[in-house]
């Protein structure tokens, strides 16, 4: 998508729900004047993603395919592929949130993983060798990141590293269902935004990427006991 | 007068005397080289393992540069996961071993990498920005001061150096730094040669007429100090000729 249809974008989402004719939409994705021919030759298929796992690995999968250097960092690409999936990264209340969830803020790791697709994908393609130690932060369906995202994908030390990847994800998420646990997103008694704290003070005395998730989950203190099992 | 940090962890804090990396931005993928990795002076362990990260958003690679007693530091590494150079920042980490494994002995983090030609990033790097909207400019602050350009205007490099844009925005840009640093961070150090707070307090000093940052915890005395700097930096870099010149060429055009 180019500048003209970015500005578009950002007046139809402006402009949401009350107005927001889906036909608009159509026409920013395919007019000439608001998106450009992006030199790869893939379709993008109009699926529905159930989480945010599903939607990094179609991405990555993408990404991969059209081997194009530079091109899942893109701008107007994240934003073109926002306006094709609006529908599915709407949230159940219509309320569209911040610019960052649909265009991307290049240059501000803070707030950059909040695309709901960019987040994601750049996750997923970080963990690729096993996407679900990351499921912390990819198991929300893609309208919805959730709390424990905003509490540890703005760390890039903390998103990067396997290991807090992997203690994250046995304390939050429940292995049969593959969802958050209930009080996961707590601020305290061991609740994410507990566990963000609690790294970034570990970070200070510890090298956390030499850390297994074993040693890292024995330095956490007792209040994250009831998230163990 | 200085501020005192205390280090309650114990951990050496590497300068950037220690370290040097060049990045090449011209291989494809990008590909770096540790120049310089010099710790004797920090007493560590001779078996303390050395670590280069380098990093950018959620991409991350880590490199093992060998021990104390025998670096392993030369040679050029490949930044595989990294498409493009822009923004790669790196991180130099010193870890025990042993008893117990992986604690953090020295650090340092935000290495700029030097350019080919040992080209230094300036005080102020100016960025292009897509997503600014409609603003034409903004400092960010999330690491260091950048001066983000709108991306969406054309010529954009340019106009950072234009006379009229220099004549509005610089002082501005000044003014906004130097409160950053003085009344919201309250940092009054100018000593510290790795902190961008400092460099810009020495540069806010080196203008002619201005003295010592106050040391007074009273904002009206850091405000007329930064009042000061911006009648200095204005009167040295000829401000209100540039916009004279800008104004008159606009004129005759």
């Amino acid at each position: 998508m180019n500048n003209t249809g970015i500005d578009h974008f950002n007046q139809f989402r402006a402009s949401f729900p009350e107005s927001g004719d889906p036909v608009e939409l159509a026409v920013l994705l395919q007019d000439s004047a608001y998106s450009s021919d992006a030199g790869v030759d893939i379709e993008v298929d109009p699926m529905q993603f159930p989480s945010r796992l599903a939607a990094g690995e179609y991405l990555y999968g993408l990404f991969e395919t059209w081997a194009t250097p530079g091109l899942d960092t893109d701008l107007g690409m994240w934003t073109w592929l926002s306006a094709f999936y609006f529908e599915q990264l709407c949230p159940p209340n219509l309320r569209l949130g911040e610019d960052a969830r649909w265009v991307p803020a290049v240059g501000d790791f803070q707030k950059y993983y909040r695309h709901l697709l960019a987040g994601p994908y750049q996750i997923y393609r970080a963990h690729r060798d096993n996407p679900k130690r990351a499921l912390a932060v990819l198991a929300t369906p893609p309208h919805t990141p959730g709390d424990i995202v905003e509490q540890l994908a703005s760390r890039q030390e903390l998103v990067t590293n396997p290991a807090v990847m992997e203690v994250a994800t046995t304390l939050y998420i429940n292995p049969v269902t593959e969802l958050p646990k209930r009080g996961s997103a707590a601020r305290e008694n061991g609740g994410a935004r507990r566990l963000a704290d609690v790294l970034n003070q570990l970070d200070l005395t510890w090298d956390l990427y030499a850390l297994t998730s074993e040693q890292l989950m024995a330095l956490l203190p007792a209040e994250f006991d009831r998230f163990r099992s | 007068m200085p501020i005192r940090r205390i280090n309650f962890t114990g951990r050496r804090r590497l300068t950037k005397e220690d370290v040097e990396i060049r990045l090449d931005e011209d291989a494809r993928p990008p590909s770096f080289e540790v120049t310089r990795l010099s710790l004797q002076r920090h007493n560590l362990a001779e078996n303390a393992q050395i670590w280069v990260e380098a990093y950018r958003q959620s991409t991350y690679m880590r490199f093992p540069l060998g021990t104390i007693s025998q670096p392993t530091y030369t040679g050029s590494k490949s930044l595989g996961e990294f498409n493009s150079p822009e923004g790669i920042l790196f991180r130099v980490k010193v870890t025990s071993p042993s008893n117990p494994a992986g604690q953090l002995l020295a650090e340092i983090d935000k290495i700029r990498p030097e350019m080919p030609d040992g080209e230094r990033e300036s005080l102020l790097p100016v960025r292009r920005d897509d997503s600014l909207e409609h603003e034409v400019f903004r400092v960010d602050f999330e690491d260091r001061p950048v001066l983000l350009i709108n991306g969406r205007l054309s010529g954009w490099k340019e106009i950072s150096t234009e006379p009229g844009f220099v004549a509005l925005a610089y002082p501005n840009v000044l003014r906004t730094i130097l409160t950053r640093i003085l009344l919201v961070e309250e940092h009054i150090d100018d000593m510290d040669d790795d902190d961008w707070r400092s460099q810009w307090l020495r540069f806010a000093r080196s203008h002619p007429g201005i003295g010592e940052v106050p040391t007074s915890t009273d904002d009206s005395d850091l405000e007329q100090w930064i009042e000061q700097v911006l009648v200095a930096f204005c009167k040295s870099t000829q401000i209100r000729n540039k916009f004279s010149w800008h104004w008159n060429e606009g004129e005759n055009s």
